[in-house]
């Protein structure tokens, strides 16, 4: 390598460093408001207390919101991956030229800014007469993950040799079978990761939820709402544990990855 | 019936499929467009067709100028995003090989951390008693706190281009890390010097993951809403904040639904015209 | 012939790994030479040690009287087709192709003409404005070496190009690189693990065994002298026997083995008492009907009926050892049955003796 290349090399290196630290700021920023207090724009070093954390199981607002949000991305998983994975299906054995334009159509939502999406079903659900609820965020939620699941399982599916359905059927099962005992089974990983993905996405999904939602609140909703009153350590406290979660969920992801790469190597 | 099947290459499951999408995602999509023709009398919304919304955008100075304005934020989000994006996704393909993946999730996390929290945090940093300015005045480069950094649309800016970063940043280094060695080390071969290398062989055969990753950010940073609300004050605004406002208090959906059939419209061309070159550039 | 480059005691270890020991050659002026070797026996990295790809652990590279170990890839007059041809895919053929001059920034007419003229000399004269990923194998591998001929480079580099073909292809590229090679009169440095590839190739081949080589030379030379029983057992056929010198004579010794006593018609420097090994290819021994003071009289182990000849196997009453015999033709073998002793002459004049070494 020449002086100039090395020279560059260790721009971009610090570059890096400074832009996941800039990324990581407001994280650490909140994990440590939930151990510290402020007063009038200094940190008050003897606020620190794990008070937060262990009160948080009492603060009853705060828990439901979080079971509602879990429960709207359990729903959304479901719906998400059913749904993705049979037009993946379908995609992959279809011959119909019209798959392309069904393609563009489960992509819009993800493409177009959240806020269209939202709007969209919210006048249409305003037109049927559909009160927004849970469930509407559920739809809302599913539509919206659902092109990258239905990305994730078709990937899956066009890398799996035909030849696999075809034994199946060749040795005699109907087609219900060979889904269930041949290509389900080979497609197991990309499932869970597809809707550990559209969970963790639904868990924090901000955009779309605020037009969608009734009067329950969701997590991010919750959020919002304390927003405008400022933040407690509490509801940082809580930030940083749904934040352990997520970012628990997602090292579980790439951790599920690397090892199915691993299997493929031999 | 069977004959009309066959003619189109379709089947049952085909028209299943298409009922579906069409019910989740272009009904809910026509209805919006649709309302955009309403007009609204105090709380009711009545359901006859008039340009009236429309002729209000063009009219009313206010609503094209923030909508250009808005274009113009989310322009500069996007070139932000790609001269700090590309040279960390660069530097991770090309020279991190060990740890390129563990960098690369570190960069991932971040996005999955709460949305709001992210932009009210980013509060704590760019104000006036915030992280930035204690830093600049530790380095004795400034004597009093800055007040360019919050409650304007430079906040905004900032704000978006942290949240947005690790999105440009993901497909840059996707397609810039699928680019074989073999291909470089050819080029080195045949005589081209590292930045003629970069030049002729790298930058363009990485090109599509760089306008996958802009588009995403120029689009999302177009549509946003909240950020303007947490750190924009009363200088940043952003059109999606205008669109937002009109489901709101303001009440007047069918307007809101014209703005953002707009800004629909704007985003669809977009899409199209990216995938168009990109598909071009391929063959 | 002049030398145009050289490798001198070159040598290459990852870590602990040893990846190749004291490599020497010398590649003359238009000559088509080959490094055979197994997978995995480092072959590759000479290659890309001459390249400038990767660097030596130790030894030098010269090139015209300069040691050029530190010069950049893209400085050193070489050029390397790789084995996966690494055209770019964001360019068509022409522009593959002309990319070496036109980063020279050579005037566009100029590499109009000399991209033309190259791939008429590859047989791709309307394959200008493809794309690679339009292309057949062979037609990816012809642009990857026009694109290294059009940068005129004193030695082409090629990385095993053949490997991905299939047989019949192979063959073709086999003869079209031999032609080409002759045509432009550039030196060839080439990389196989095949044998016949490389006999039917080259000028010279270098035989790369343990990390080291274990001989330089023409096809005809390693397979007529070769200097390790590795090389003679390595082309061909060879039958290695164990001998003790018992007599020496000006132009002949006696010597003693498991199947018997018999005398090699050569002039070496050999003691009474000497171990030696003794190298017979299987088509240099006769059957003949009547014994004579040079033939040995062994018992047939088994016959390989292969057509118009056959081969058949001969060992002593006693051992499990054999030596097998090529070529007779069938008409004699036909006669003859398992458990016969035949009386079978070695044409020792062209048999090697190798001296300290063990036969396995």
């Amino acid at each position: 390598m020449t002086k100039l290349e090395n020279y560059t090399k260790y721009i971009m290196a610090i570059l890096t460093g400074l832009i996941v630290a800039a990324l990581y700021a407001p994280i650490f920023l909140t994990i440590f408001y939930s151990f510290y207090k402020t007063r009038k724009g200094k940190v008050d070093w003897n606020s620190f207390s794990y008070e937060p954390y262990t009160k948080l199981i009492f603060e009853k607002q705060i828990l439901e919101s979080l079971m509602n949000s879990i429960y709207v991305g359990i729903v959304t998983v479901i719906c998400s991956v059913v749904i993705g994975f049979y037009f993946a299906n379908y995609y992959h054995t279809s011959k119909s030229k019209m798959k392309e334009f069904l393609q563009f159509i489960i992509f819009l939502p993800f493409l177009l800014p959240p806020i269209i999406t939202g709007l969209s079903l919210l006048i249409f659900f305003r037109e049927i007469n559909l009160p927004r609820s849970l469930n509407t965020v559920v739809i809302g939620h599913t539509i919206f993950v659902l092109a990258i699941v239905f990305k994730i399982i078709l990937n899956k599916l066009e890398t799996l040799k035909p030849s696999l359905m075809e034994s199946a059927y060749d040795l005699g099962a109907s087609k219900f079978q060979a889904f269930w005992y041949v290509l389900l089974p080979n497609i197991k990983l990309s499932l869970i990761i597809a809707g550990l993905l559209a969970f963790t996405i639904s868990l924090d999904e901000t955009l779309i939820t605020l037009f969608l939602i009734g009067n329950d609140t969701t997590w991010p909703i919750k959020l919002w709402a304390k927003m405008r009153v400022g933040f407690s350590k509490q509801v940082n406290a809580s930030v940083t544990l749904i934040l352990i979660l997520t970012s628990f969920l997602v090292l579980l992801i790439a951790n599920i990855i690397s090892r199915s790469e691993k299997k493929i190597m031999y | 019936m069977r004959e009309v099947l066959n003619y189109f290459n379709t089947s049952v499951w085909t028209i299943i499929s298409f009922i579906l999408v069409i019910s989740l995602i272009l009904i809910p999509l026509a209805s919006f467009l649709s309302y955009s023709f309403f007009t609204v009398d105090g709380t009711d919304i009545i359901h006859e067709f008039s340009l009236f919304n429309y002729k209000e955008f063009f009219i009313g100075e206010i609503y094209i100028n923030t909508f250009v304005r808005t274009i113009f934020l989310a322009l500069t989000v996007m070139f932000i995003c790609i001269l700090l994006g590309y040279p960390v996704a660069y530097f991770l393909a090309r020279y991190a090989s060990r740890y390129k993946y563990a960098i690369l999730l570190m960069l991932i996390i971040p996005l999955f951390m709460s949305y709001i929290i992210k932009i009210y945090m980013m509060r704590s940093i760019l104000g006036y008693s915030g992280l930035i300015n204690k830093i600049l005045k530790m380095l004795g480069l400034i004597d009093k706190p800055l007040e360019f950094f919050l409650w304007n649309q430079n906040a905004v800016i900032i704000t978006l281009v942290v949240i947005l970063l690790p999105l440009i940043i993901i497909p840059t280094f996707t397609s810039l890390e699928k680019i074989p060695r073999n291909i470089i080390e050819a080029s080195f071969d045949l005589g081209c010097k590292p930045f003629q290398a970069f030049k002729y062989v790298i930058f363009p055969i990485g090109l599509p993951g760089l306008i996958v990753g802009s588009i995403f950010v120029f689009i999302l940073a177009l549509g946003d809403f909240v950020t303007p609300q947490l750190v924009g004050g009363t200088s940043g605004f952003t059109y999606g904040k205008i669109i937002y406002s009109n489901f709101g208090m303001a009440f007047n959906w069918p307007f809101g639904a014209a703005l953002a059939s707009i800004l629909l419209i704007v985003s669809v061309i977009i899409i199209l015209l990216t995938n168009y070159l990109t598909n071009r550039s391929k063959s | 012939m002049s030398e145009i480059l050289e490798l001198k005691n070159i040598s290459k270890s990852y870590g602990k790994t040893k990846v190749l020991h004291d490599i020497s050659l010398k590649i003359e002026n238009n000559e088509f030479f080959t490094i055979l070797g197994s997978s995995g026996s480092g072959k590759s990295t000479i290659i890309r040690i001459i390249g400038g790809f990767v660097k030596p652990t130790s030894g030098q590279i010269i090139f015209k009287n300069n040691v050029i170990n530190e010069q950049p890839i893209f400085e050193r007059p070489f050029n390397t087709v790789f084995q996966d041809y690494a055209l770019f895919p964001n360019m068509n053929v022409f522009n593959n192709v002309g990319f070496g001059l036109k980063i020279k920034n050579i005037n566009k007419l100029e590499i109009k003409n000399k991209v033309q003229e190259v791939l008429s000399v590859v047989g791709l004269e309307n394959f200008a404005d493809r794309m690679p990923q339009e292309l057949s194998g062979g037609q990816q591998q012809r642009v990857a070496l026009a694109r290294t001929i059009i940068c005129e480079p004193k030695v082409i580099l090629l990385d095993e190009p053949l490997g991905a073909l299939d047989a019949e292809l192979r063959k073709q590229m086999q003869l079209f690189l031999k032609e080409i090679q002759k045509k432009i009169k550039i030196s060839f440095i080439f990389i196989t693990h095949d044998q016949e590839e490389a006999i039917f190739l080259s000028d010279r081949i270098a035989v790369l065994n343990n990390h080291e080589f274990e001989q330089i030379g023409s096809p005809k030379d390693l397979y007529y002298s070769p200097k390790t029983t590795y090389m003679a057992k390595f082309f061909g056929e060879c039958n290695l026997i164990n001998c003790t010198v018992i007599d020496k004579k000006i132009n002949n010794i006696v010597v003693d083995s498991e199947y018997g006593k018999f005398s090699i018609l050569q002039n070496t420097n050999v003691s009474p008492g000497d171990n030696i090994i003794f190298g017979i290819r299987p088509e240099e021994i006769k059957i003949i009907s009547q014994a004579n003071t040079n033939s040995i009289s062994l018992a047939i182990k088994d016959i390989e009926f292969k057509g118009s000849t056959s081969n058949i196997n001969v060992k002593t009453k006693n051992s499990g050892n054999f030596v097998k015999i090529q070529n007779i033709s069938s008409n004699i073998s036909q006669s003859f049955q398992q458990g016969n002793s035949v009386n079978i002459e070695f044409n020792t004049a062209v048999g090697t003796i190798f001296k300290n070494e063990r036969s396995t």
